[in-house]
């Protein structure tokens, strides 16, 4: 029946008709595009600083609005006094918390995140909602804030997974869950054992020059031996060689320790002897607080060349320190000279051990 | 006849090969032995106690901090005190003394990878007549060679760890005395304030005290500052003295250690140089006047814990912060002395010529 009459009609009438439907159609449907057309805040970030059951807390936020305007609220529905978690009435809004802004601690998209102007804020104890004022906002912008002290005065007293929900501005709200957990701390552990650590520098120390009569001659750049450890009462160095001189194995002939337990002894040149050195000014104390005071022993204390203390097979005592160490440094070195009658060979060495130890 | 040559040839190559092999393997320890050596042990002491007729142990653990491989030999020798500042002397005991013989190490080398701990087990079987106390170090030597040239060194390192055994026999004597409690000067100019406690082990063991020494501006009045005299929980052996020296820093303002860059410096003498610290934080710190040190030392000699007490007095008298106050004070009256008297000269004269 419709269909015969739609027949009838001309094309003229059937192109009005259609045209008149769309044009009704658009001005009707204009209004409710309005309503429908929602912006939304994106990355809505709540972080609760204890998520404690029972816990108080203050509150990390970070959202980017799709809107502009002043508008914000932060609501916990399910915040509702009680044992179901409550928020504190009066709130103080910052923007950093223990002494990290808000964008340092949110981090990512918040990196560069600021404050929306300076909001005040307040909150609902039974509806959990909590209302901000002059919260000026830009629409793409990261904002963050921080609401500090118990912003939430009591979480629930059962662990949950609750939901925060952030609506700026004319957005959609967004909402955000996170845990209420019956612990959240990690108890960290851990043992520094107490512990000594000696370096040498090098193994071999070459006298710089053949040994000669007419000169007191050392060995090249001070063996360095460094020391680190955290005794506390500190730490001490010993020394002892093989040969108690210096060893021809060709010759069967020994360069002859100066005297051991005291001195310091100065060579004279052309008087054989041969000694080892502490050059107290190389000695490194290193750094570092409460370190010990590293000092050398006064028989093998040198403040000048030739000047030392023997050694034989014996431990002795070069230098200790007064407490912990960190990198000090006790330079070590030999000197030798010899007589006119001292027989020739190229083998003359001593072998020398440095024991280091903490003190017991 | 060709088999023999064949064989006489495969025994030339083989030798040659082996020649070049050694000389190969022996260059290149070379090499690495000349670059020095850092090895690190922990404890640095342990205190052992067990009963005569038993066996304990304990863990000592080695780190090869070298870059290199190293094979690092263990022993052990015995101790006794050196001096009073807790300094050994390691000897090698004498063949009658069976007490090493009673020490086991679970291995007496090892191959030291790099940066890798490497326990040793030290078991220590106490014979039944076992007394007192036995005092081993165990040493750790990595093993070096410098190839020989003329007029060369060899230097070697080693780390020695003191472990230290109570055989907890009923004949243990813990006694303890103070042959000494002194102040580094009667008055000081400016802190630190230097005291030394001369303790003496006066039984047949070794000990480990503790305690306090209080700072306080009257005799037995409230302490303003404490410091600890044995934080570091150092033994005394029987029969010998340890001098246990602190330092009250707490002033304004204090010597301190001159540092460059994080480092101390020392002098030529190889001690620490000090300079003044003007810490205006510290102002409310300026010590003047007489003040008081009184120690408290506390020993268990296995009954109950036994306290030890002494004190001495000194004084800080800042003289020069003193006497530049006084310079300043006395500048600043003379001015106005000098700006009174010349007012009422004017006075004087205005008066006169009035008349």
């Amino acid at each position: 029946m419709i269909k015969q009459k739609i027949n009838q009609l001309s094309s003229k009438a059937k192109l009005f008709i259609v045209l008149s439907i769309t044009i009704l159609a658009n001005f009707f449907m204009l209004p409710l595009t309005h309503i429908f057309a929602v912006t939304n805040t994106t990355k809505p970030t709540v972080l609760l600083t204890n998520m404690d059951t029972s816990g108080a807390s203050s509150i990390i936020m970070g959202w980017i609005p799709g809107s502009s305007g002043s508008a914000l609220t932060l609501s916990f529905p399910t915040y509702t006094g009680g044992s179901s978690g409550t928020v504190a009435t009066s709130q103080t809004v910052s923007g950093s918390y223990l002494g990290s802004t808000c964008a340092t601690i949110l981090g990512g998209a918040f990196a560069s995140a600021v404050e929306p102007g300076t909001p005040t804020a307040s909150g609902n104890a039974s509806t959990g909602l909590i209302t901000f004022t002059t919260a000026t906002q830009t629409s793409a912008t990261a904002y963050c804030l921080v609401l500090t002290g118990s912003a939430i005065t009591t979480n629930p007293t059962a662990a949950a997974t609750p939901t925060a929900t952030i609506t700026a501005d004319t957005d959609a709200s967004a909402s955000v869950v996170f845990a209420v957990i019956a612990n959240d701390q990690v108890v960290v552990t851990a043992t520094v054992p107490p512990s000594f650590t000696m370096t040498l520098s090098a193994n071999a120390d070459a006298f710089t020059t053949s040994l000669s009569s007419g000169s007191i001659v050392g060995t090249n750049a001070a063996i360095a031996v460094t020391i680190g450890t955290n005794a506390k009462n500190g730490w001490s160095l010993y020394a002892y060689d093989t040969n108690s001189g210096l060893l021809s194995t060709i010759q069967s002939k020994t360069i002859a320790s100066v005297a051991v337990g005291s001195g310091p002894t100065t060579l004279t040149a052309g008087a054989e002897g041969y000694d080892l050195a502490v050059t107290t000014a190389s000695i490194v104390q290193g750094s570092g607080s409460g370190i010990g005071t590293t000092s050398a022993q006064t028989y093998y204390a040198s403040t000048a060349s030739g000047m030392g203390g023997g050694l034989n097979t014996v431990p002795r005592l070069i230098a200790s320190s007064t407490g912990t160490a960190v990198n000090a440094q006790v330079p070590v070195k030999e000197y030798a000279t010899i007589s006119n009658i001292t027989p020739a060979a190229t083998d003359y060495s001593d072998t020398i051990t440095l024991v280091g130890a903490g003190t017991f | 006849m060709i088999i023999r040559r064949r064989l006489g040839l495969f025994w030339v190559l083989f030798f040659g090969l082996f020649v070049i092999l050694v000389v190969l393997t022996k260059s290149q320890v070379s090499a690495a032995d000349n670059v020095g050596s850092t090895l690190t042990t922990t404890p640095v002491s342990a205190d052992l106690v067990s009963a005569p007729g038993t066996t304990i142990s304990t863990k000592l653990q080695v780190l090869n901090d070298s870059p290199i491989p190293l094979t690092v030999n263990i022993r052990v020798e015995e101790f006794k005190a050196s001096g009073t500042g807790g300094q050994a002397l390691l000897y090698t005991p004498p063949a009658t003394d069976p007490s090493l013989s009673w020490v086991h190490l679970s291995q007496t080398s090892l191959q030291a990878e790099p940066g890798v701990w490497n326990s040793v087990t030290m078991t220590i079987v106490l014979p039944k007549q076992a007394a007192q106390g036995y005092y081993y170090a165990v040493i750790f030597s990595p093993s070096v060679t410098v190839q020989g040239s003329k007029n060369t060194n060899e230097i070697k390192g080693a780390n020695a760890v003191f472990v230290l055994v109570d055989s907890n026999n009923s004949k243990d004597i813990t006694q303890l005395g103070v042959d000494g409690f002194s102040v580094g000067k009667k008055s000081y100019n400016y802190l630190p304030a230097t005291f030394s406690i001369n303790v003496a082990n006066t039984g047949n063991i070794f000990t480990v005290p503790s305690g306090e020494v209080y700072v306080s501006r009257t005799l037995n009045g409230p302490a303003i500052d404490s410091l600890n005299i044995n934080s570091g929980g150092g033994n005394i052996l029987p029969q010998t003295n340890r001098i246990f020296n602190l330092a009250w820093t707490d002033g304004f303002p204090v010597y301190k250690p001159k540092t460059i860059n994080g480092q101390e410096v020392s002098g030529k003498n190889g001690k620490p140089i000090e300079q003044l610290s003007w810490n205006l934080s510290n102002i409310t710190k300026l010590r003047f006047g007489r003040y008081y040190a009184k120690f408290v030392l506390v020993y268990n000699n296995g009954t109950r814990d036994i306290p030890i007490t002494g004190e001495v007095s000194f004084w800080v008298i800042p003289w020069l912060f003193i006497l530049v106050f006084v310079i300043v004070f006395l500048l600043i009256a003379f001015g106005i002395w000098s700006i009174v008297r010349s007012i009422v000269r004017r006075i004087r004269k205005f008066s006169k010529k009035r008349r």
